[in-house]
C-alpha cells in the first residue's frame, strides 16, 4: 500500500533567475545591457538621503522657546559644518557657546517644543552588484537594473514583507532564541538569521533600527498575527510593517532546518535577496565562473519571474529525506529507514502507518501523516 | 498546486479563536503561547494527526472552538441533521468524544440527527450512515425520562448518554413524547446552558 506525504521544495541548488536592482532616490546607472558583473561591482550611484537630528536649543541656551533663534550663528536654510559655532549666548558669568554636533543645513526651529531641527548632508553612495551576473536591462527612468544570475533559493513555510536586499548576518547557532537585547545598530539594512525563534519586542526594535529582514525558525504565532494581520497569505500578501520576515519550518521556537542552515552560514557576510511575500531567498552564487554558464541561458521573456516553492504529494518511500511536522520533534530531519506493514494505533487513538526515522542523534517512531518528504 | 490536506483544512476562523477558549477544555494548563503555535502549524499542515492524548484533546478543544466559525459546513438546520466527515473520524477518536465535541459546539434545539459520512465498499462515494442523535433542552431543574419503562431522573446542565443501538424509539420527556433515533453511539440528552456559545 502507497502512503503518500507532501513532498516540499526547500531549497534549490544552481537557480538561474532574474533580479532587479534599484537606485534609491536621484542617481545614475552606471551599467548598460549585455555587461558582465562581479559581486562587488558598482553598478549605481545616488545621493542618499541622510536623515535629521533634533537639537533642544532653548533648553541648552535656558532661554525661552520664543527667544532662542536669535542666538542662532546661521540662518535657515544655512550649511553647517560639524564643530562650528551654532548658537551663542553671553550671560552673566560667561558664554554659553554650542556647537554643530553633524554637517548638516539648518531646516526649522519649532517655536512650540524649542527644537532645531538639523537635516545631515545627503551623501554619495554606491549600489554594489551583490551578484555575478550579466546585466540584461536598465530603465533609467525608474532606476531599475534587471540581471541575470544564478544562486540558491531557499523557501521558507510563510513570511512576511516586500523584497529586500543586504548583507547577510548569520548570528551564532541554529537554536538560538533571539532577544531584543541582540538586536544592534550594525544591523541595519543587514539579512538577520536569528536562529530558531524571535521575540516579538526583538521584531519592534528591529523596525526601529532599520534592519532588512529577519529570518528564524518559527515566529510566535500571536506575535506573527498582532504584527502583519493574520495568517492567511491573501489577507497579509502587501503588508508592509518596515521589517520583512520568514520563517523555515513553522509557528513556535523551531531550529532553522539542517537542510538550510549550512546555505546561511556559506554565505555569512555575503549579499543576499528576500522576499517575504513569497516567503523565499534568494543566495547568489559566490564562485566567479557562474557567469561562463549564464551566458549560456537564456530566462524566457523580459520580466521577473515569481520563484514559489513547489509541493507535490508521492508515496513514501525507505530512503527519503523526512522533515517532522507533527507536533512532536518538530523540524528534525532525517532518512526512513523502514515503513510498518500495518497500521497501528498511537496514544491519541488514531491509527495509522509508522516510519522509523533516523536523525543525526537518533531514530524516532513517527506517524506518515507527521512528515514531510524533502525531495 | 496539489497537496495532501486533512481536517484542518475544513475549518475557516482559527485564527479568531482566543488561545483562552482553548485551553478551558484542557485538563491541564498550557501557556497561550504554546496553544496559538498549536492552532497555527495545524493550519500550515493540516495533514498532521495527534500522538498523544493531550495533543488529542487540544486537536478537540480547538474542533469545538472553531465550530462557531463553521456551524453551517457540519449542521442542517433546516432537516436537523449532524453530519460529520469521513476525515474526522480517523482523525479525532473516540467517535463518542468527536460526537460530544459537535454537541459542545453547536447551538442546536429539540431533537437532531447525527450521521457520520462512510466509504461505500466498491465504490469511491461516500455514504451517510446514521449513528444516533441528541435532545437539546436547556433545563433549569430535574427532569424525568422514561425509557423503555425504565425512570430516569436527569439533573440540570447534564449530557448523558443513552447507548441505544439501533431504530426508533419512543422516549418521554417530562410527560412528553419523542421519536429518537438510536445508532453506533446512542441517543444523547443535552441540558447543559452552554454558556460558552455565548
Amino acid at each position: 500500500m502507497a502512503i503518500l506525504a507532501n513532498s516540499r521544495q526547500r531549497v534549490r541548488v544552481g537557480s538561474v533567475v532574474r533580479i532587479a536592482r534599484y537606485i534609491e532616490g536621484k542617481g545614475t546607472i552606471t551599467v548598460s545591457p549585455g555587461q558582465e558583473i562581479g559581486l562587488y561591482d558598482v553598478i549605481g550611484r545616488y545621493q542618499k538621503s541622510a536623515g535629521f537630528t533634533a537639537l533642544k536649543l532653548a533648553n541648552l541656551l535656558g532661554v525661552s522657546h520664543k527667544s532662542a533663534p536669535k542666538f542662532l550663528q546661521r540662518k535657515i536654510g544655512e550649511k553647517i559644518y560639524k564643530g562650528e559655532l551654532l548658537a551663542s549666548k553671553k550671560g552673566l558669568f560667561g558664554v554659553k557657546n554650542i556647537p554643530s554636533p553633524a554637517d548638516a543645513i539648518l531646516e526649522e526651529y519649532n517655536l512650540k517644543t524649542g527644537e532645531l531641527r538639523l537635516k545631515y548632508f545627503s551623501k554619495q553612495d554606491s549600489l554594489i552588484s551583490g551578484v555575478y551576473g550579466i546585466v540584461e536591462d536598465v530603465d533609467k527612468n525608474i532606476g531599475k537594473i534587471i540581471i541575470k544570475t544564478s544562486g540558491t533559493e531557499v523557501f521558507g513555510i510563510y513570511g512576511c514583507g516586500r523584497e529586500r536586499y543586504g548583507i547577510l548576518n548569520v548570528l551564532k547557532g541554529e537554536d538560538n532564541l533571539m532577544t531584543k537585547l541582540q538586536i544592534t545598530t550594525v544591523m541595519k539594512d543587514q539579512i538577520v538569521v536569528a536562529g530558531a525563534f524571535v521575540h516579538k519586542e526583538a521584531i519592534q526594535k528591529a523596525v526601529g533600527f532599520g534592519i532588512g529582514a529577519i529570518i528564524a525558525g518559527g515566529f510566535g504565532a500571536s506575535d506573527f498575527i498582532s504584527i502583519v494581520g493574520s495568517l492567511d497569505w491573501n489577507k497579509r500578501v502587501g503588508v508592509e510593517v518596515g521589517v520583512s520576515l520568514l520563517a523555515t519550518e513553522g509557528f513556535g521556537p523551531i531550529p532553522i532546518g539542517v537542510d538550510i542552515y549550512p546555505h546561511f552560514q556559506t554565505h555569512q557576510g555575503k549579499y543576499v535577496f528576500i522576499n517575504g511575500n513569497s516567503a523565499s531567498m534568494l543566495l547568489p552564487s559566490l564562485e566567479s565562473d557562474s557567469i561562463i554558464s549564464l551566458r549560456k541561458i537564456a530566462l524566457p521573456g523580459k520580466g521577473l519571474i515569481e520563484h514559489f516553492q513547489e509541493v507535490l504529494v508521492r508515496s513514501i518511500e525507505v530512503e527519503d529525506k523526512v522533515r517532522i511536522v507533527g507536533s512532536s520533534f518538530t523540524g528534525a530531519q532525517g532518512k526512513v529507514i523502514s515503513i510498518d506493514k500495518t497500521a497501528t494505533v498511537l496514544p491519541s487513538g488514531v491509527s495509522t502507518y509508522i516510519l522509523t526515522v533516523e536523525t543525526l542523534r537518533q531514530k524516532i517512531r513517527v506517524p506518515y501523516p507527521n512528515v514531510e518528504i524533502i525531495p | 498546486m496539489p497537496r495532501l490536506t486533512g481536517a484542518f483544512d475544513l475549518l475557516k476562523g482559527l485564527e479568531q479563536i482566543p488561545p483562552e477558549n482553548i485551553t478551558r477544555w484542557l485538563k491541564y494548563k498550557l501557556e497561550p503561547q504554546r496553544v496559538a503555535d498549536f492552532v497555527a502549524n495545524r493550519t500550515y499542515y493540516p495533514q498532521t494527526v495527534a500522538t498523544t492524548k493531550e495533543e488529542m484533546a487540544i486537536d478537540l478543544a480547538i474542533l469545538r472552538e472553531s465550530l462557531k466559525f463553521n456551524q453551517d459546513k457540519f449542521f442542517n438546520k433546516i432537516s436537523k441533521i449532524i453530519l460529520i466527515p469521513k476525515s474526522f473520524q480517523n482523525r479525532y477518536t473516540p467517535l463518542t468524544k468527536l460526537i460530544e465535541a459537535f454537541l459542545d459546539g453547536l447551538v442546536l434545539e429539540g431533537v437532531t440527527q447525527i450521521m457520520v459520512e462512510e466509504s461505500s465498499a466498491g465504490s469511491t462515494a461516500s455514504k451517510k450512515v446514521e449513528v444516533g442523535s441528541v435532545y437539546t433542552f436547556m433545563a433549569k431543574t430535574d427532569i424525568k425520562i422514561n425509557l423503555d419503562g425504565k425512570d430516569f431522573i436527569l439533573g440540570p446542565n447534564s449530557l448523558t448518554l443513552f447507548p441505544i443501538k439501533q431504530g426508533e424509539k419512543v422516549i418521554n420527556i417530562n410527560q412528553e413524547k419523542f421519536t429518537i433515533i438510536g445508532g453506533k453511539v446512542g441517543f444523547f440528552i443535552d441540558l447543559r446552558e452552554k454558556k460558552w456559545l455565548s
